[in-house]
């Protein structure tokens, strides 16, 4: 039976909303047997190991009513159900990833039987081998730098403008506070460029994420970098007192440092070699 | 936040988020990071309109920024393709055509 013909009986008899599906958290190799004793996934389901010689990956039935295709399209809007599907791979990740060299998996990787998820590390067995090399004996650290942009502006500019017309000292008030709002962000640029710089003498490979939003990450300031570092074991100690004296030097900006990771931004780029690889 | 969740020490240290990780931190790495395989559901993460569009206006704020102001990257050469000072120089015609118009009405009045 091809691949096509068992994936449209196994959906025709899972139609009932209780059936469950293969959701992937990580891939990893030589796990212990009882690395996964106890450890609990979506749904409060225990996960299981899928081995195909020395690799394994992490799986956890869920319930295709929240799972299957329409239903996952739609549950993915909203964002509480989503930060607490995101929280749980996460955790999951993050404890398998205590046990040696681990690839996390994107969200909501789904398969139907654990009979799929075998073949994918049949077939995939030489790449994510070698993607697992990379990153094995290394953690991944997030540094953020943040511009502190509300600085207000210094009386002695602002007041300058001993104009009678107060249209004109105004908008000459408005264009020194751009100023001043542009030369602090310029500075926070630089310093943030020092900063990655200097931390990426300890890193093997960094990464750049987008600048994130205040309104998601609760945080002060702008975020003027957003940078993943993958480090070794043994450099983690500098990396940290590294980072550690920039954040204490730091002016005008703030510095903010997250991990260890599971190497989420080091991972393959993408298995299925499908038309959207991402960068 | 501001500090590491803890020491490194070799991989028992080796965590996924650190304890009170902001969402966005989490995010950015499970929907836009991690091994791409072709499940048997076939969900497209960046297909998702909404989640797309909430994602862009939660995680990588273009518009709110723009909205505050803040449009550093219209002028960063490495992160645009457009000349890094067109915006500049537009931002300044304006506010040069406002002064002029402001100080017409001052002296009218």
């Amino acid at each position: 039976m091809s691949i096509e013909e068992r994936r449209a009986e196994s959906l025709q008899t899972a139609q009932c909303a209780d059936a469950s599906v293969w959701y992937c958290y990580a891939v990893t190799r030589n796990l212990p047997a009882a690395a996964l004793d106890g450890l609990r996934g979506l749904q409060g389901a225990l996960v299981e190991p899928v081995t195909f010689a020395d690799l394994t990956v992490v799986a956890g039935p869920v319930p295709l009513g929240q799972f299957g295709e329409t239903a996952l399209r739609a549950k993915l809007e909203d964002l509480a159900w989503l930060e607490e599907v995101a929280r749980r791979h996460d955790d999951v990740v993050g404890e398998i990833a205590r046990h040696g060299a681990t690839l996390p998996f994107r969200l909501a990787t789904l398969y139907l039987d654990q009979h799929r998820v075998r073949t994918v590390l049949e077939t995939g067995h030489a790449r994510i081998s070698a993607a697992l090399d990379r990153v094995d004996g290394r953690v991944e650290w997030g540094v953020k730098v943040y511009a502190d942009l509300s600085k207000p502006v210094p009386a002695a500019v602002a007041s300058a403008a001993g104009d009678d017309r107060p249209g004109r000292s105004y908008l000459r008030k408005r264009l020194t506070e751009q100023r001043s709002k542009d030369e602090a962000w310029q500075s926070a640029v630089q310093a943030a460029d020092e900063v990655d710089t200097a931390l990426s003498e300890l890193a093997e490979e960094r990464r750049a994420h987008r600048p994130q939003s205040a309104e998601l990450s609760g945080e002060a300031g702008v975020n003027a970098l957003n940078v993943a570092y993958l480090v070794p074991d043994g450099q983690g100690d500098r990396f940290l007192a590294l980072a550690g004296e920039l954040r204490a030097a730091a002016r005008g900006c703030r510095i903010e440092v997250t991990g260890p990771w599971a190497p989420y931004s080091f991972g393959l780029p993408d298995l299925s070699a499908g038309p959207d690889a991402p960068g | 936040m501001t500090e590491p969740a803890g020491p490194v020490g070799g991989r028992a240290a080796t965590r996924g988020a650190p304890s009170g990780a902001n969402l966005a931190d989490i995010l950015e790495r499970v929907l836009d990071k991690g091994i791409v395989i072709a499940g048997d559901i076939q969900i497209n993460l960046l297909d998702i309109e909404l989640l797309t569009i909430k994602l862009r206006l939660l995680v990588a704020s273009v518009d709110r920024a723009k909205e505050m102001g803040i449009d550093w990257w219209e002028h960063d050469p490495s992160l645009t393709s457009k000349p890094a000072n067109g915006e500049l120089a537009d931002e300044n015609r304006r506010l040069k055509e406002k002064v002029a118009e402001l100080e017409g009405r001052q002296g009218r009045s």
